[in-house]
């Protein structure tokens, strides 16, 4: 997984613009506010709002 | 989905068809903006990565981000030595995934007419650059005849074919930017005309170029033998094939580009 901490800190979920955080397993990213986690495939983050799904806590 | 929807999923087919007539057109659109060194970028609709390169080979910036909507495009794009700088994700110009504030340029290279709602994708880039920052985009002149394939689309349309076209196809006019842009706020907006032109070895040349293309592409290879053969002859009549048998022809593309206020 090559997400870097400088990457993460510039991306912002599309739907409410709050802060996303590599999931633990590293499968998505997910917003610290509305809970949507968004994929990522082949390395590439899916910052999507229709391809996220709201994962609760 | 319908079929008269165009999608890119192939970078490599695509680069030959478009992302040399893109290459030519950004060139020229980066010689007119004149950006100062170590910006931070974005770069909206940056498909497989063709501007994206430019950027990094010509603009020295401290940062470049890449969004497309397009997996099989970023995909490609990676494997570019731009990637050494350039970060890719998938995204949607008319929701970035990006904070306020966060770039100094935001471009969007011949994309505009792809976005659903431009003046939303506008509002996007002018929410994400710092004030005093840019946004700018190019596109073709797709409503002027400014396409670099117009000739094979004419053609088309002559044998009564449905013709793919993007969702807002005079979103790149020259007023319609310069509407844009100053209806998002922007301040010292100018635009600019860019004629681009590109010489294929000859018809075959052209003809396996067109044969690779994401839009029309599959529609050309379901007609018949005959259909499209005839559609070849209404080309060859028409493209200036020069004695040695090259093909020379412009294509044009309209600039704009604005600043973000510092008061905003």
């Amino acid at each position: 997984m090559s997400i870097s901490p400088d990457f993460l800190e510039i991306l912002r979920c599309p739907a409410c613009k709050s802060k996303v955080e590599l999931k633990a397993d590293g499968s998505g990213l997910k917003c610290v506010s509305c809970h949507r986690v968004y994929p990522i495939r082949d390395e590439i983050p899916v910052m999507l709002v229709d391809e996220a799904t709201i994962e609760e806590k | 989905m319908t079929d008269n929807q165009i999608r890119f999923d192939d970078g490599a087919t695509y680069e030959r068809y478009m992302g040399i007539w893109s290459q030519l057109a950004g060139e020229t659109f980066l010689d007119w903006l004149a950006p100062n060194a170590g910006l931070r970028w974005l770069d909206v609709g940056c498909g497989n990565g063709a501007f994206t390169e430019m950027l990094v080979e010509r603009c020295a910036p401290v940062s470049v981000q890449g969004i497309d909507p397009s997996e099989g495009q970023l995909v490609y794009a990676r494997t570019r030595p731009a990637s050494r700088i350039a970060q890719f994700q998938q995204g949607d110009a008319m929701a970035l995934p990006f904070p306020d504030d966060a770039f100094d340029v935001a471009v969007m290279p011949l994309v505009i007419f792809f976005v659903p709602e431009p003046a939303q994708g506008v509002a996007e880039m002018v929410r994400v650059v710092s004030p005093g920052g840019v946004v700018t985009a190019y596109g073709w002149d797709l409503l002027g005849g400014g396409f670099p394939y117009e000739t094979l689309l004419a053609a088309m349309r002559e044998l009564g074919m449905t013709v793919p076209e993007p969702p807002n196809p005079g979103a790149a006019s020259l007023d319609t930017l310069r509407d844009f842009w100053v209806a998002a706020g922007l301040e010292s907006v100018e635009t600019r005309e860019i004629t681009v032109q590109r010489t294929f070895a000859d018809f075959d040349d052209y003809w396996t170029t067109v044969l690779g293309a994401p839009s029309v592409g599959a529609k050309l290879a379901a007609m018949t033998p005959a259909e499209l053969a005839h559609l070849k002859e209404l080309q060859r009549a028409r493209l200036p094939i020069d004695a040695a048998g090259q093909i020379t022809y412009s294509a044009r593309a309209n600039a704009v580009k604005g600043r973000v206020p510092t008061t905003h």
